[in-house]
Protein backbone atom coordinates (compact mmCIF):
# COMPACT_ATOMS: atom_id res chain seq x y z
CA UNK A 1 0.00 0.00 0.00
CA UNK A 2 1.35 3.41 -0.98
CA UNK A 3 2.66 5.68 1.77
CA UNK A 4 0.54 8.77 2.29
CA UNK A 5 1.89 12.33 2.27
CA UNK A 6 0.12 15.57 3.14
CA UNK A 7 1.55 18.48 1.12
CA UNK A 8 0.69 21.85 2.65
CA UNK A 9 1.41 25.00 0.63
CA UNK A 10 -0.59 28.08 -0.33
CA UNK A 11 1.01 28.15 -3.77
CA UNK A 12 -0.97 26.05 -6.21
CA UNK A 13 1.92 25.79 -8.66
CA UNK A 14 4.29 24.62 -5.93
CA UNK A 15 1.79 21.98 -4.77
CA UNK A 16 1.41 20.89 -8.38
CA UNK A 17 5.16 20.23 -8.63
CA UNK A 18 5.28 18.44 -5.26
CA UNK A 19 2.36 16.22 -6.22
CA UNK A 20 3.85 15.57 -9.66
CA UNK A 21 7.20 14.55 -8.20
CA UNK A 22 5.98 12.41 -5.33
CA UNK A 23 3.17 10.65 -7.21
CA UNK A 24 5.68 9.67 -9.91
CA UNK A 25 7.69 8.02 -7.13
CA UNK A 26 4.66 6.02 -6.00
CA UNK A 27 3.42 8.07 -3.06
CA UNK A 28 -0.20 8.98 -2.43
CA UNK A 29 -0.29 12.74 -1.99
CA UNK A 30 -3.07 14.87 -0.52
CA UNK A 31 -2.99 18.66 -0.84
CA UNK A 32 -3.81 21.33 1.72
CA UNK A 33 -3.94 25.03 0.81
CA UNK A 34 -2.66 26.45 4.12
CA UNK A 35 -1.81 25.47 7.68
CA UNK A 36 -5.42 25.51 8.86
CA UNK A 37 -6.53 23.28 6.00
CA UNK A 38 -3.53 21.04 6.70
CA UNK A 39 -4.45 20.70 10.36
CA UNK A 40 -8.05 19.84 9.50
CA UNK A 41 -7.01 17.20 6.96
CA UNK A 42 -4.39 15.76 9.28
CA UNK A 43 -6.94 15.53 12.06
CA UNK A 44 -9.27 13.53 9.82
CA UNK A 45 -6.60 11.13 8.55
CA UNK A 46 -3.17 10.16 9.85
CA UNK A 47 -0.60 10.60 7.09
CA UNK A 48 2.79 8.89 6.95
CA UNK A 49 4.52 12.22 6.31
CA UNK A 50 3.65 15.91 6.37
CA UNK A 51 5.48 18.29 4.06
CA UNK A 52 4.71 21.91 4.83
CA UNK A 53 5.53 25.43 3.72
CA UNK A 54 6.20 28.14 6.32
CA UNK A 55 4.61 31.40 5.13
CA UNK A 56 0.92 30.79 4.53
CA UNK A 57 -2.32 32.66 5.27
CA UNK A 58 -4.51 31.65 8.26
CA UNK A 59 -1.86 29.37 9.79
CA UNK A 60 1.87 29.23 9.13
CA UNK A 61 4.01 26.12 8.98
CA UNK A 62 5.56 26.41 12.44
CA UNK A 63 2.12 26.80 14.04
CA UNK A 64 0.90 23.79 12.07
CA UNK A 65 3.81 21.69 13.29
CA UNK A 66 3.21 22.68 16.93
CA UNK A 67 -0.50 21.92 16.53
CA UNK A 68 0.23 18.54 14.97
CA UNK A 69 2.77 17.63 17.64
CA UNK A 70 0.09 18.33 20.24
CA UNK A 71 -2.04 15.56 18.70
CA UNK A 72 -1.27 12.07 20.05
CA UNK A 73 -1.45 10.65 16.51
CA UNK A 74 1.25 12.99 15.17
CA UNK A 75 3.90 12.77 17.83
CA UNK A 76 5.99 10.35 15.77
CA UNK A 77 4.91 11.25 12.24
CA UNK A 78 7.79 12.83 10.30
CA UNK A 79 7.23 16.46 9.36
CA UNK A 80 9.44 18.23 6.82
CA UNK A 81 9.48 21.95 6.10
CA UNK A 82 9.66 22.95 2.43
CA UNK A 83 10.07 26.71 2.33
CA UNK A 84 11.89 29.64 0.79
CA UNK A 85 13.14 30.51 4.28
CA UNK A 86 16.77 29.50 4.66
CA UNK A 87 18.08 31.29 7.75
CA UNK A 88 19.63 29.33 10.60
CA UNK A 89 17.26 31.08 12.98
CA UNK A 90 14.19 29.81 11.13
CA UNK A 91 15.65 26.31 10.89
CA UNK A 92 16.28 26.37 14.62
CA UNK A 93 12.70 27.46 15.25
CA UNK A 94 11.49 24.67 13.00
CA UNK A 95 13.54 22.10 14.85
CA UNK A 96 12.22 23.36 18.19
CA UNK A 97 8.65 23.21 16.89
CA UNK A 98 9.13 19.55 16.01
CA UNK A 99 10.19 19.49 12.36
CA UNK A 100 12.34 16.54 11.30
CA UNK A 101 13.97 18.27 8.38
CA UNK A 102 14.27 21.46 6.36
CA UNK A 103 14.23 21.73 2.58
CA UNK A 104 14.85 25.09 0.94
CA UNK A 105 12.87 25.94 -2.21
CA UNK A 106 13.17 25.51 -5.06
CA UNK A 107 13.49 21.75 -4.61
CA UNK A 108 15.09 19.28 -6.94
CA UNK A 109 12.53 16.47 -7.43
CA UNK A 110 15.07 13.67 -7.14
CA UNK A 111 16.49 15.11 -3.93
CA UNK A 112 12.98 15.50 -2.54
CA UNK A 113 12.19 11.87 -3.37
CA UNK A 114 15.51 10.74 -1.84
CA UNK A 115 14.75 12.58 1.40
CA UNK A 116 11.18 11.26 1.58
CA UNK A 117 12.43 7.71 0.93
CA UNK A 118 15.01 8.11 3.65
CA UNK A 119 12.38 9.32 6.12
CA UNK A 120 9.41 7.02 5.41
CA UNK A 121 10.75 4.47 2.97
CA UNK B 1 5.36 89.02 2.70
CA UNK B 2 8.13 86.46 3.06
CA UNK B 3 6.16 84.51 5.69
CA UNK B 4 3.13 84.54 3.46
CA UNK B 5 5.16 83.12 0.56
CA UNK B 6 6.84 80.51 2.72
CA UNK B 7 3.52 79.15 3.94
CA UNK B 8 2.09 79.04 0.42
CA UNK B 9 5.21 77.44 -1.06
CA UNK B 10 5.33 74.87 1.72
CA UNK B 11 1.67 74.03 1.28
CA UNK B 12 2.17 73.63 -2.46
CA UNK B 13 5.33 71.56 -2.01
CA UNK B 14 3.78 69.09 0.43
CA UNK B 15 0.56 68.86 -1.55
CA UNK B 16 2.34 68.30 -4.87
CA UNK B 17 4.71 65.77 -3.31
CA UNK B 18 1.77 63.81 -1.98
CA UNK B 19 -0.29 64.05 -5.17
CA UNK B 20 2.50 63.17 -7.60
CA UNK B 21 3.74 60.33 -5.40
CA UNK B 22 0.21 58.99 -5.24
CA UNK B 23 -0.02 58.98 -9.02
CA UNK B 24 3.33 57.18 -9.35
CA UNK B 25 2.36 54.66 -6.69
CA UNK B 26 -0.98 54.02 -8.36
CA UNK B 27 0.88 53.20 -11.58
CA UNK B 28 3.24 50.91 -9.66
CA UNK B 29 0.30 49.14 -8.00
CA UNK B 30 -1.48 48.68 -11.33
CA UNK B 31 1.66 47.28 -12.95
CA UNK B 32 2.31 44.98 -9.99
CA UNK B 33 -1.22 43.64 -10.19
CA UNK B 34 -0.91 43.13 -13.95
CA UNK B 35 2.47 41.41 -13.50
CA UNK B 36 0.99 39.14 -10.86
CA UNK B 37 -1.94 38.25 -13.11
CA UNK B 38 0.31 37.52 -16.09
CA UNK B 39 2.66 35.39 -13.98
CA UNK B 40 -0.28 33.45 -12.51
CA UNK B 41 -1.69 32.75 -15.94
CA UNK B 42 1.74 31.83 -17.26
CA UNK B 43 2.48 29.36 -14.49
CA UNK B 44 -0.95 27.77 -14.85
CA UNK B 45 -0.41 27.19 -18.56
CA UNK B 46 3.22 26.16 -18.18
CA UNK B 47 2.32 23.71 -15.41
CA UNK B 48 -0.48 22.12 -17.43
CA UNK B 49 1.69 21.91 -20.57
CA UNK B 50 4.60 20.47 -18.61
CA UNK B 51 2.48 17.74 -17.04
CA UNK B 52 0.84 17.02 -20.40
CA UNK B 53 4.23 16.75 -22.12
CA UNK B 54 5.50 14.48 -19.37
CA UNK B 55 2.48 12.19 -19.71
CA UNK B 56 3.10 11.98 -23.47
CA UNK B 57 6.77 11.29 -22.84
CA UNK B 58 5.96 8.47 -20.41
CA UNK B 59 3.54 6.94 -22.92
CA UNK B 60 6.16 7.23 -25.65
CA UNK B 61 8.73 5.56 -23.42
CA UNK B 62 6.34 2.70 -22.67
CA UNK B 63 5.82 2.27 -26.41
CA UNK B 64 9.57 2.20 -27.01
CA UNK B 65 9.97 -0.42 -24.26
CA UNK B 66 7.35 -2.66 -25.85
CA UNK B 67 9.02 -2.22 -29.26
CA UNK B 68 12.34 -3.16 -27.71
CA UNK B 69 10.81 -6.39 -26.44
CA UNK B 70 9.38 -7.35 -29.82
CA UNK B 71 12.43 -6.62 -31.96
CA UNK B 72 16.14 -7.00 -31.83
CA UNK B 73 18.02 -3.75 -31.38
CA UNK B 74 21.71 -3.22 -31.77
CA UNK B 75 23.62 -2.46 -28.53
CA UNK B 76 24.40 1.02 -29.91
CA UNK B 77 20.72 1.75 -30.48
CA UNK B 78 19.81 0.46 -27.02
CA UNK B 79 22.48 2.67 -25.50
CA UNK B 80 21.27 5.67 -27.47
CA UNK B 81 17.68 5.09 -26.31
CA UNK B 82 18.82 4.76 -22.70
CA UNK B 83 20.81 8.00 -23.02
CA UNK B 84 17.78 9.79 -24.47
CA UNK B 85 15.69 8.55 -21.57
CA UNK B 86 18.27 9.77 -19.05
CA UNK B 87 18.46 13.16 -20.79
CA UNK B 88 14.67 13.46 -20.75
CA UNK B 89 14.53 12.66 -17.04
CA UNK B 90 17.20 15.28 -16.31
CA UNK B 91 15.23 17.87 -18.28
CA UNK B 92 12.04 16.99 -16.40
CA UNK B 93 13.82 17.43 -13.08
CA UNK B 94 15.24 20.78 -14.20
CA UNK B 95 11.75 21.81 -15.34
CA UNK B 96 10.21 20.96 -11.96
CA UNK B 97 12.81 23.11 -10.20
CA UNK B 98 12.37 26.02 -12.61
CA UNK B 99 8.56 25.92 -12.46
CA UNK B 100 8.74 26.82 -8.79
CA UNK B 101 9.56 30.42 -9.77
CA UNK B 102 5.97 31.53 -9.25
CA UNK B 103 5.93 30.70 -5.55
CA UNK B 104 8.93 32.97 -5.00
CA UNK B 105 7.95 35.79 -7.35
CA UNK B 106 4.43 35.88 -5.86
CA UNK B 107 5.91 36.31 -2.38
CA UNK B 108 8.20 39.08 -3.62
CA UNK B 109 5.35 40.87 -5.43
CA UNK B 110 3.22 40.68 -2.30
CA UNK B 111 6.02 42.20 -0.27
CA UNK B 112 6.55 45.00 -2.81
CA UNK B 113 2.81 45.76 -2.69
CA UNK B 114 2.98 46.01 1.12
CA UNK B 115 5.88 48.47 0.92
CA UNK B 116 4.04 50.54 -1.69
CA UNK B 117 0.98 50.68 0.57
CA UNK B 118 3.17 51.80 3.49
CA UNK B 119 4.85 54.47 1.38
CA UNK B 120 1.45 55.73 0.20
CA UNK B 121 0.39 56.03 3.84
CA UNK B 122 3.51 58.05 4.68
CA UNK B 123 3.09 60.42 1.76
CA UNK B 124 -0.61 60.93 2.41
CA UNK B 125 0.32 62.00 5.93
CA UNK B 126 2.89 64.47 4.62
CA UNK B 127 0.32 65.90 2.21
CA UNK B 128 -2.23 66.25 4.99
CA UNK B 129 0.34 68.22 7.04
CA UNK B 130 0.58 70.78 4.25
CA UNK B 131 -3.19 71.21 4.12
CA UNK B 132 -3.07 72.55 7.68
CA UNK B 133 -1.35 75.69 6.37
CA UNK B 134 -3.35 78.73 5.27
CA UNK B 135 -2.06 81.33 2.82
CA UNK B 136 -1.75 84.02 5.49
CA UNK B 137 0.13 81.85 8.02
CA UNK B 138 3.45 83.18 9.29
CA UNK B 139 6.88 81.53 9.59
CA UNK B 140 6.06 80.02 12.98
CA UNK B 141 3.07 78.23 11.55
CA UNK B 142 5.15 77.03 8.58
CA UNK B 143 7.86 75.76 10.93
CA UNK B 144 5.24 74.04 13.07
CA UNK B 145 3.90 72.24 10.00
CA UNK B 146 7.43 71.20 8.98
CA UNK B 147 8.02 69.91 12.51
CA UNK B 148 4.76 67.99 12.37
CA UNK B 149 5.70 66.47 9.01
CA UNK B 150 9.10 65.48 10.34
CA UNK B 151 7.55 63.84 13.41
CA UNK B 152 5.15 61.98 11.16
CA UNK B 153 8.01 60.72 8.98
CA UNK B 154 9.87 59.59 12.07
CA UNK B 155 6.80 57.75 13.40
CA UNK B 156 6.08 56.12 10.06
CA UNK B 157 9.69 54.98 9.66
CA UNK B 158 8.73 51.92 11.70
CA UNK B 159 6.33 50.93 8.90
CA UNK B 160 9.31 49.70 6.89
CA UNK B 161 10.00 47.16 9.60
CA UNK B 162 6.27 46.44 9.93
CA UNK B 163 6.15 44.83 6.49
CA UNK B 164 6.73 41.08 6.67
CA UNK B 165 10.45 40.22 6.79
CA UNK B 166 11.96 39.08 3.54
CA UNK B 167 11.38 35.35 3.21
CA UNK B 168 12.86 34.93 -0.25
CA UNK B 169 16.63 35.34 -0.38
CA UNK B 170 17.02 33.28 -3.54
CA UNK B 171 18.43 35.13 -6.53
CA UNK B 172 18.67 32.09 -8.82
CA UNK B 173 16.49 29.06 -9.46
CA UNK B 174 19.02 26.60 -8.13
CA UNK B 175 17.70 23.88 -5.88
CA UNK B 176 18.06 24.70 -2.18
CA UNK B 177 19.74 22.96 0.73
CA UNK B 178 18.34 19.92 2.46
CA UNK B 179 18.91 19.31 6.15
CA UNK B 180 17.53 16.49 8.27
CA UNK B 181 17.41 17.10 12.03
Amino acid sequence: MAKTILAVDDSGSLRQMVVFSLRAAGYQVTEAVDGQDGLEQASAQVFDLVLTDQNMPRMDGLTLIRSLRALPTYQRVPILMLTTESSDEMKSRGKSAGANGWLVKPFDPQRLIDVVKKVIG
Amino acid sequence: MQSHNLAIELRHLLGALSLQSDRHLSEVETDLQQTGTLLSEAIEKLGSSFIGMHAAMVAQQALICSLEESMTLSPQLKEALAQLQADSNAQVNAGVTALQFHDMTAQLLGRIASHVASLRDVLEGVGASGLALAGNDDDDCALAVLGSANRLLHEKSTLVDGVAPKAVAQTHLQSGDVELF
